[in-house]
């Protein structure tokens, strides 16, 4: 397959990650749930070769989309390095099945994940967390945070529940990232609102944080196999950069609320898509 | 963007330089790899050689650099995207290990040795 001649492929692969990070920022869930799929489907590279490039993309947009939640203290540091620590051996764990398992079994998986976003983004209500402020007696390792949320003009401070729970499950979230070059949002924001209580301003902001070090756990591992294509990882880096960019004005402007209900039906037919596909009908 | 807030509480020293410090290594790995990545690519098209299919390995890297080649350009700007988070840990680590924080001294540790071991491991 050469793709290196052929430089029009090269700036489509750019569109299609422009648009991914721009509707995977609007809908919470990074550019990575369309682009490896799309890329996979429509333009037949190899499934490892486009997990590989969305992990690339993963790290760049988080390093690019951190600075500005760190200043305003939106992401609790502490709570994101204990996290990281299972995510990270999740992640390892997941680049080295995604390595070894055969193609069709990683396409049925990756059509499973789809099917539990699409499951995920149908019901979005947000739940509402009790203020708490952290204390030495509340928070003996200082994980919770505090921060100023212009939207309701007042400090909202947040302790994280349930750390048996969340850190194994920030593992699975790991492997899921690993798999398949996704940030692994679907799993840490329910992870951190539902099981955790920790806000939902937080819980985006500390995972988005979380995902560059695991993505890049297993960004080295796909590196070393062979399966990073700078053809398609450099136009899908810096497309889904500039996409996020674009999401990220367009959710300052709009109110995108109804766009999830709209997109679960573009989820599942990606899921079915790819299902069909592992199983050899596509 | 979220418009700088007003400082809402007062937090220690030790706490804004954490979040300073790590803002500023993700900021600057992010600008220098992307922009190692688009000189390299570039170059890539200019040469009309197109935008290369493999990576080099890491060892080959650094003297296709010296040679000015737009792989090796690509290759490193590639490695030091990835190596950026790795980078924020260590400015943590070093700033618990001030603090004597062992907990989080521990912590950062095992996340460096994870990394480790995703670099090393992966050659075989």
């Amino acid at each position: 397959v050469g793709r290196s001649g052929r430089l029009g492929e090269v700036l489509l692969i750019g569109l299609v990650a422009a648009a991914a990070g721009t509707l995977g920022t609007m809908l919470g869930l990074g550019g990575g749930v369309f682009l490896v799929p799309i890329l996979s489907l429509a333009f037949g590279i190899d499934l490892r070769t486009v997990i590989a490039a969305s992990a690339l993309a993963v790290v760049a947009n988080s390093a690019s989309g951190s600075a500005v939640y760190l200043r305003a203290r939106f992401t609790s540091v502490r709570l994101a390095l204990a996290m990281q620590v299972p995510m990270v051996a999740g992640a390892l764990a997941g680049g080295f099945l995604a390595v070894s398992l055969p193609e069709v079994a990683l396409k049925g998986l990756f059509a499973a994940l789809l099917y539990y976003v699409a499951f995920a983004m149908r019901r979005r209500s947000v739940p509402q967390v009790a203020v708490e402020r952290p204390s030495a007696l509340n928070d003996p390792y200082r994980l919770g945070g505090r921060y100023f949320d212009p939207a309701v003009d007042d400090v909202v401070g947040y302790v994280p529940h349930r750390l048996r729970l969340g850190l194994p499950g920030a593992s699975l979230a790991g492997i899921a990232s690993g798999m398949f070059g996704i940030g692994g949002g679907p799993i840490t924001v329910p992870l951190y609102t539902l099981v955790m209580r920790v806000p939902v301003k937080a819980a985006t902001s500390t995972s988005s944080f979380m995902f560059g070090l695991t993505a890049s756990a297993s960004a080295f591992i796909y590196y070393q196999n062979n399966y990073v294509d700078p053809s398609v990882a450099i136009p899908a880096v810096l497309g889904i950069i500039g996409g996020a960019r674009i999401g990220a004005e367009l959710t300052m402007r709009t109110r995108p609320r109804r766009l999830g209900q709209i997109f679960v039906f573009v989820m599942l037919g990606l899921a079915t898509s790819m299902l069909l596909d592992a199983l050899g009908v596509y | 963007m979220v418009a700088d807030p007003p400082p809402p509480y007062t937090e220690d020293r030790v706490t804004t330089q954490l979040y300073a410090w790590i803002a500023r290594i993700l900021a600057v790995g992010f600008w220098l790899s992307i922009g190692i990545i688009v000189v390299g690519v570039s170059l890539a098209l200019l040469s009309g050689d197109g935008i290369s299919e493999e990576t080099l390995s890491v060892g080959d890297i650094l003297p296709a650099v010296l040679d000015a080649e737009a792989d090796g350009l690509i290759g490193l700007g590639i490695l030091l995207l990835l190596l950026t988070p790795l980078s924020y840990v260590v400015a943590a680590l070093v700033i618990f290990a001030r603090q004597r924080d062992r907990l989080f001294v521990g912590v950062c540790l095992m996340l460096i040795l994870l990394i480790a071991a995703s670099i090393g491991l992966a050659v075989f």
